[in-house]
């Protein structure tokens, strides 16, 4: 392409090249208007013979041209016209996404800084939520600490003890098997319990006391306090397992039931917290507790005193009724740890601001808080007979921003199911409590539960969660079998299936909670 | 002669592809072959020009390329195409029927009607 826009006059290099100029647009477009404005003024002017005619005849030209700004427009305006139109639709696409994306990134500033400036303090209305009414001397909490402190962990070589310990995928008892101990086992783990002695001491005091209950101290140490300590508390409640075990095989009844009732009690304080973690922590060492209790009474037979000191016991603990989550806690909880996860984000790297991290969480802080309140508030919490055969309808529907609360839905039912059956896992505790007394006393088993409950052995009778009424009873000979229909809502008889005790495999099965193996 | 701007604008294009159906050229060209062809009645400005064949050629009824000249140096030729053709012939069907009409109203004698 010929460039040749020396040999023509100032004046119309000057008009062309501000023509250019003004047309702004893609530089190969220019080139070419550029090149045929040069060829257009070149033929015009080829005939002047003297270069004043030539100046002159460039200015009529120039004038005949018009406005260099308009011209610009005009050709800038048709040479658009010309492109093709996948360009003109990408084009066009790109330009809407653009402002969506200004649009976001503006909205993610904002949420972002609702809840980086709020002055809500989440912290303190979990800690009022979770404080119990009494005095601080009253909780338990600093002694529970410091048997965390003291707890000396299992070592690793000690394979002997592991090997006879009744666990696997579905048992959480972790109980040990004394009668299949050699001497040499037996005093290694008799000489490991000793070293714990110091640490169960502490957990003793704790559970004489009456009240649970720590506070969180700051945004930063939130997670960490809240978490840190519950596998050691989980472990003290299997090592205590093993202190009952250990009474039981030196036929030490009365102390191994005690052990027994301090892993009960430490597992009620647990479930009063209002953290989900600690709450779930309480119904696994409330499990260990009723199994031990259940494993004493599976070796011997009481006598009638320790029988209703236990039952009693047992009881008093959950008069009013077992120990639900508290949801609404949950909620200050969730508030807390994400305000906290902002403002950590936000003050390590700043540029998080135009992140859309309130589209994964709830928006902004306001937003996700009434979320999460109403969530939590209309949350089914019914047991899971009912909502089998009664589904409620979800008139609570998650929409984005917040799919935090969806991940979290499926959870929170799951904890919910685990806590009925933890419920009736403890109530069957103490009916087979009920029922030894009664066989003491009578010299065979009730015909029916509800004779218990009649002749004020009992209190309440089990019920059943997945069922419309109480536990499976049957006298078999001189035993019972006492079961729950498990979730296929289906009475097998009392036929457990050991790979999915609950009934939730394709097998489905029962939950027996007597006789146990 | 300078006509009415507005009078002009529906004309022009028709004009452009009429000259670009007998024979390529370029824009200098076409300005000139416009107004020797009319009989110097009719001047297409120069700020008109081009915006007229980018815009004529966005429509797809012309094309542009650049192309040798007979001096040697590249030029780009404009060219009619088959749906400039069709523009054509309707704008011109139309133009006639504009032209008859507009002779009975003024009560001017029947035109020689010039060959399609």
């Amino acid at each position: 392409m010929n460039r040749n826009i020396e040999h023509l006059p100032k004046c119309v290099a000057e008009y062309i090249t501000t023509v250019i100029k003004m047309v702004r647009y893609r530089p190969k477009v220019r080139r070419e208007v550029k090149q045929e404005l040069i060829d257009h003024f070149t033929d015009a002017l080829a005939d002047c013979e003297s270069e004043p005619q030539k100046q002159q005849l460039a200015e009529e030209i120039i004038d005949d041209f018009g406005d260099a700004g308009l011209l610009a427009k005009l050709i800038r305006r048709a040479k658009k016209r010309c492109r093709p139109m996948w360009v003109k639709a990408t084009n066009c696409t790109m330009s809407i996404l653009g402002i969506i994306f200004i649009f976001s990134i503006v909205y993610n500033v904002w949420v972002n800084y609702t809840w980086k400036s709020s002055k809500v303090d989440y912290i303190e209305k979990f800690n009022q939520l979770n404080r119990q009414e009494a005095l601080e001397t009253n909780n338990a909490w600093p002694y529970y600490a410091k048997a965390v402190d003291l707890y000396l962990e299992l070592p690793t070589n000690f394979d002997a003890a592991k090997d006879l310990i009744l666990s696997d995928a579905n048992d959480i008892t972790w109980l040990i098997r004394f009668e299949d101990c050699n001497e040499v086992q037996i005093a290694k783990v008799r000489d490991w319990l000793e070293s714990q002695d110091a640490s169960w001491l502490q957990v003793t005091t704790a559970t004489e006391l009456p009240c649970y209950w720590q506070n969180m101290p700051d945004y930063s140490s939130f997670d960490k306090n809240s978490t840190n300590y519950l596998d050691p508390l989980r472990d003290l409640a299997k090592m205590g397992s093993w202190r009952a075990m250990q009474h039981t095989h030196n036929q030490q009844y009365d102390q191994a039931m005690k052990e027994g009732l301090k892993i009960i009690r430490m597992a009620n304080h647990l479930m009063s917290s209002k953290i989900m973690q600690e709450y779930l922590t309480g119904i696994s060492v409330l499990s260990i507790g009723d199994s031990v209790v259940r494993e004493i009474l599976k070796k011997f037979q009481p006598d009638e005193l320790c029988l209703t000191t236990t039952q009693t016991e047992l009881e008093k603990l959950y008069h009013d009724d077992f120990r639900f989550y508290d949801l609404n806690g949950e909620a200050i909880y969730l508030m807390a740890s994400l305000k906290k996860t902002y403002i950590e984000l936000l003050e390590e790297m700043p540029f998080m601001y135009i992140f859309p991290m309130g589209y994964l969480y709830g928006g902004s802080l306001q937003n996700t808080e009434a979320k999460t309140i109403s969530f939590y508030e209309q949350f089914d919490q019914r047991n899971p007979y009912e909502r089998h055969s009664n589904p409620k309808k979800k008139n609570f529907k998650i929409k984005t921003p917040g799919f935090m609360l969806q991940i979290l839905e499926p959870a929170t039912e799951r904890m919910v199911t685990i806590t009925y059956r933890a419920k009736s896992m403890h109530q069957a505790t103490s009916t087979i409590l009920a029922l030894r007394q009664w066989n003491l006393n009578k010299g065979a088993y009730p015909k029916k539960l509800e004779e218990l409950k009649e002749d004020g052995y009992i209190e309440q009778l089990p019920v059943d969660p997945y069922s419309d009424g109480i536990l499976m009873y049957q006298q078999q000979g001189d035993d019972f079998i006492l079961y729950s229909l498990a979730a296929d809502f289906d009475d097998d008889g009392g036929i457990e299936n050991p790979d999915a005790p609950w009934g939730e495999g394709e097998d489905g099965g029962d939950r027996v909670f007597w006789p146990i193996k | 002669m300078k006509f009415e701007r507005e009078l002009l604008k529906g004309v022009a294009p028709v004009v452009v592809l009429e000259i670009l159906s007998r024979g390529a050229m370029y824009g200098y060209e076409l300005s000139e072959t416009i107004s020797r062809r009319s009989g110097e009645i009719l001047t297409l400005g120069r700020g008109t020009l081009y915006p007229l064949l980018y815009n004529l050629e966005a429509k797809g009824l012309i094309k542009g390329e650049w192309q040798n000249a007979d001096s040697g140096r590249k030029r780009r030729y404009y060219t009619i195409t088959g749906k400039g053709e069709e523009k054509l012939v309707a704008q011109k069907q139309q133009l006639l029927q504009l032209q008859q009409a507009v002779n009975l109203v003024c009560g001017w004698a029947q035109p020689d009607i010039a060959p399609a």
